[in-house]
């Protein structure tokens, strides 16, 4: 028999029917958007202490705005350390005064470890790399992100640097639920 | 309703589709076969443990079983001794590449995220440590990658070796997919420990009471589980020197090639002796500061147990010291591993410090 199930138990139309949820220990999509082109933010509502972890993804068609994660809505407190590799050019950075938390670049596929461990800072190593034309990619960004607070993450919030989501940008939460 | 393993197509997991197994026979190419639906999947993660089969083999992924050099193209940070430097393609490869291996036998270990809808150019982000034999891992190297075909859909894969049977024996290749899957019958509330093919966590440790030297994971089975995940989260009680023991091993059996980036500076070496563990970091983080890792270890014997890792460390406040970037290998290859352990040189693991670990059972 091949059961519907499904981590959120949410069904179509009854979000508080427990009717087909599964509970299990591993990884659970917690958020799947494709932007339309026209929203200016999208949020996940999480529990960071209970999760610990998330993995996130995002694939930017914007080739005007970057893409900033922000967390409990927050857009101070955090800093960097950066090893890049920009058009061939090599270098690391950091930045300890920073408003964003962690970025997709332009035009790029962005992969993000984000870490919320219950009593201890929040931290995420980033890796986003951002398309020119043709068969060039011309920037690959790996950076470690922390966010100066130990309290429970309870949001997550994507927003761009400007204007609005490009459409057909997609952004995927996996979440480490138990 | 509490139920055992379960095994099948679970929605908003993410589960193995293709497992290649371990290969009996050398080959020149590798195929998943018309399986795939990149257009409804989005997101592939693809896992590639290469064995090499010949002197000079590059392996690379084929959408589709493109090999029109032209439509592909990279940029990385390529780590090899004392080295980090730029290393970028356009137009030149036959396929996103996976590998490297210099020599017949070196080990390569990649895992590559794809995502795969059409409409736009296909991208994809790896991070491999490559040419892992004796007491040498030659180098670590995240990087990017772009496939230029913006219109067909991916139905398949295919690993291509540049050299006659540069697939050799022990290759392996997955591939692991977002399920999104609509129909069957609906049930009620269930409750499983384990899902086939899917990352499920074995195990859980949270430092209490006093800091600690070193917390382990036993009772495991590396051969049926092949691939651990291991994620750690730590707080210095002093100065840490921290790392992952297999089999309680404390020989010198541990060897790695490093990046690391603190502030301006960026740094490379190869450690090729001298290592008792899998170092998380290759410096001491200082009492009260924070930091993490994430680990992939392919962990099936018959070769050498590959793993990278990565993550932010010696946090204060806003700022991080530095963020490292390792691949490391275990070099005993008979033993089925059956601990894992994080070992600090003291008990400077402070009261908070969290470790967990992840298995993917391919074979359930």
């Amino acid at each position: 028999m091949q059961a519907k199930l499904n981590p959120q138990g949410a069904i179509a139309g009854d979000s508080t029917s427990t009717k087909g949820k599964i509970s299990f220990p591993g990884f659970q999509k917690v958020l799947d958007f494709t932007s339309a082109g026209n929203e200016s933010s999208v949020s996940c509502t999480v529990s960071g202490d209970a999760d610990k972890e998330y993995k996130i993804l995002i694939r930017n068609l914007n080739g005007t705005y970057n893409i900033y994660l922000r967390l409990n809505a927050t857009s101070t407190g955090y800093g960097y350390q950066s090893l890049d590799n920009n058009s061939g050019s090599v270098s690391a950075g950091r930045d300890n005064a920073t408003s964003i938390e962690a970025l997709a670049l332009t035009t790029s596929i962005c992969d993000v470890t984000l870490v919320t461990p219950s009593s201890l800072l929040k931290t995420a190593i980033m890796c986003s790399a951002a398309y020119s034309s043709g068969t060039t990619i011309d920037r690959l960004y790996w950076r470690g992100y922390v966010y100066n607070s130990t309290a429970n993450i309870t949001s997550l919030d994507f927003v761009p640097s400007g204007g609005t989501f490009a459409s057909g940008t997609r952004i995927t939460v996996l979440a480490r639920r138990s | 309703m509490q139920f055992g393993n379960l095994a099948g197509l679970i929605n908003g997991t993410e589960q193995v589709i293709y497992d290649s197994g371990d290969l009996g026979a050398a080959a020149s190419s590798l195929a998943t076969g018309s399986i795939l639906n990149g257009d409804a999947d989005g997101w592939y993660l693809v896992i590639v443990r290469h064995v090499s089969g010949a002197t000079s083999t590059t392996v690379y992924l084929q959408p589709n079983g493109d090999s029109t050099s032209s439509h592909y193209g990279r940029k990385g940070i390529y780590c090899s001794g004392a080295s980090a430097a730029d290393n970028s393609t356009a137009g030149t490869e036959a396929g996103y590449n996976v590998g490297y291996g210099p020599t017949t036998g070196d080990v390569s270990f990649t895992v590559i995220r794809i995502y795969a809808k059409s409409g736009t150019v296909r991208m994809a982000y790896a991070l491999g440590t490559w040419g892992q034999a004796g007491s040498t891992v030659t180098s670590v190297f995240p990087y990017g990658l772009v496939w230029t075909d913006t219109a067909a859909n991916i139905t398949s894969f295919t690993l291509y070796s540049n050299q006659t049977n540069g697939i050799g024996v022990g290759t392996r290749l997955l591939v692991l997919r977002p399920t999104a899957f609509t129909g069957g019958t609906s049930t009620g509330a269930i409750t499983t420990p384990y899902i086939k093919g899917s990352w499920v966590r074995v195990g859980s440790q949270i430092v209490s009471g006093s800091a600690a030297s070193s917390i382990t994971f036993s009772g495991l089975n590396g051969n049926t589980d092949v691939l651990y995940y291991l994620h750690v989260a730590y707080k210095a009680a002093g100065s840490e020197a921290h790392g992952i023991r297999l089999n309680s091993d404390s020989g010198d059996n541990y060897k790695g090639q490093y990046v690391y980036a603190s502030n301006t500076s960026v740094a490379a070496a190869q450690v090729t002796t001298g290592w008792n563990r899998m170092y998380l970091r290759n410096n001491g983080a200082t009492t009260g500061h924070y930091g993490t890792h994430n680990m992939m270890l392919f962990a099936k014997s018959g070769y050498v147990r590959s793993a990278h890792l990565t993550g932010p460390q010696d946090i204060t406040g806003t700022t991080i010291t530095e963020i490292n970037l390792m691949g490391d290998m275990w070099t005993n290859t008979a033993d089925n591993i059956t601990s894992v352990a994080l070992v600090d040189n003291a008990a400077n693991m402070d009261i908070g410090t969290q470790f967990e670990l992840y298995a993917l059972r391919p074979n359930g």
